[in-house]
């Protein structure tokens, strides 16, 4: 009846009963917190628009991110996962979520925080559907607990919309673009200079409509080539 | 003599009904194990609802050896969460928050792409080759309660079974001796 054993085992089960309901308690007083964060984000720039080789559209962007979630802290309290998530729908997805940018905050000194960034993870849609796109902006977290149930919320921030244009690649340049290798005699206004000499003219066009000749040369040129290349990511 | 010297003679003493008596309470020891495994199965929906932590990839949210408690849930799957989730041909599920969710308009079906807080890219390096997205039936369940090191006894068994032994060894001559 009193044998160590017995009383050993007597200690472990009641010291264990106790950590457990310890543990809990610890778990349920998060329920008395009701937090109340505050964030805004704006879209400062849009960089790039990008067709990827498989068809899906990306763009970069750099993002303005402010907050406050110090009320979300309580003592039980790990650390808060909090990420920015576009989320948009399209014809073919009903939703889409794609986190741009995520922070671990290990204390509630840095829960008020403010940050411009570009995208840390890429903005790709799956599909070519992003020219236009109204998105919104979530911002989620989670927060860990030291012990017991994780916590998640989230604040929705509408009415971003990316651009139908962008000035860097508009659709006739963003697939494609044109070189032209053009060969004139060399300087053909000048009699003195000696003859089967030629200068060839290079031209980059990023578009039809811009024509733009490194050299100009007012000779017909004897010999034009024309190159048309993929732009390749 | 004491405690060895009384547990030596307490095995002397066994006849067969006290041994049969000792085999039907072990046995219920066992049942009720399996009964709770089973019970937590269907209450969570998750074909495993405990699982311990491996890696260092969730850091610092999760360290090696944390119990995560699991639940699959009708709800679908969204970014932030973090899932179990097993690929084909991979023994050890994989404890990871998803990044990406893409869910598909006229059927359920649902791409998700996740990674560990702790990596520095995502899991598509980890999945099977050439295999782009999770779905859904890749997903044993989604972490919803957390309890800190104790599962730590588990990862130190597996790595060195000898404990193990000694553990099942002393427990099962202890439930042999005892006396009440």
């Amino acid at each position: 009846m009193h044998s160590f054993g017995y009383r050993a085992n007597a200690l472990l089960t009641f010291s264990l009963t106790i950590l457990a309901l310890m543990c809990a308690m610890a778990s349920l007083s998060d329920n008395l917190n009701s937090p109340s964060p505050t964030a805004s984000v704006k879209v400062l720039n849009i960089n790039r628009f990008q067709k990827k080789s498989t068809g899906d559209d990306e763009v970069g962007i750099t993002l303005d991110i402010s907050a406050d979630l110090q009320s979300l802290f309580t003592w039980n309290t790990k650390q808060v996962f909090v990420f920015l998530a576009a989320e948009y729908s399209t014809p073919k997805n009903i939703l889409n979520q794609v986190s741009l940018w995520d922070g671990i905050i290990p204390a509630q000194d840095g829960a008020k925080f403010s940050i411009k960034t570009k995208n840390k993870y890429r903005f790709i849609d799956q599909g070519s559907n992003l020219r236009g796109r109204d998105f919104n902006l979530t911002l989620h977290w989670h927060v860990m607990p030291k012990t017991g149930k994780m916590f998640a919320d989230k604040l929705v921030l509408p009415g971003f919309r990316l651009p139908e244009f962008f000035p860097d690649s508009d659709p006739s340049s963003s697939h494609q673009f044109f070189v032209s290798f053009q060969l004139y005699p060399s300087n053909p206004c000048s009699s003195s200079s000696p003859k089967n000499q030629f200068v060839l003219a290079w031209f980059h066009q990023n578009s039809i409509a811009h024509h733009s000749p490194i050299l100009e040369l007012k000779s017909k040129p004897l010999f034009h080539l024309l190159i048309i290349a993929n732009r390749s990511y | 003599m004491g405690f060895i010297g009384d547990s030596i003679g307490s095995l002397k003493s066994i006849n067969v009904r006290q041994a049969l008596e000792q085999a039907i309470t072990l046995g219920m020891i066992v049942s009720s194990a399996l009964i709770l495994w089973k019970f937590l199965m269907c209450v969570t929906g998750s074909e495993s609802p405990v699982v311990v932590v491996l890696s260092e990839s969730m850091e610092p949210a999760f360290q090696r050896g944390d119990i995560l408690f699991l639940r699959m849930g009708e709800d679908p799957i969204r970014a932030g969460e973090i899932v179990v989730f097993n690929i084909d041909r991979r023994e050890i599920p994989i404890v990871h928050r998803v990044i990406k969710v893409h869910q598909r308009n006229d059927t359920s079906d649902i791409d998700i792409l996740t990674k560990g807080d702790n990596n520095p890219t995502n899991d598509r390096g980890l999945y099977a080759p050439g295999q782009q997205w999770l779905q859904r039936r890749h997903i044993m369940g989604r972490a919803v309660g957390f309890l800190p090191y104790v599962g730590y006894i588990t990862i130190v068994m597996t790595e060195k079974p000898i404990i193990k032994y000694v553990l099942i060894g002393a427990l099962g001559f202890l439930a042999l001796t005892s006396k009440d």
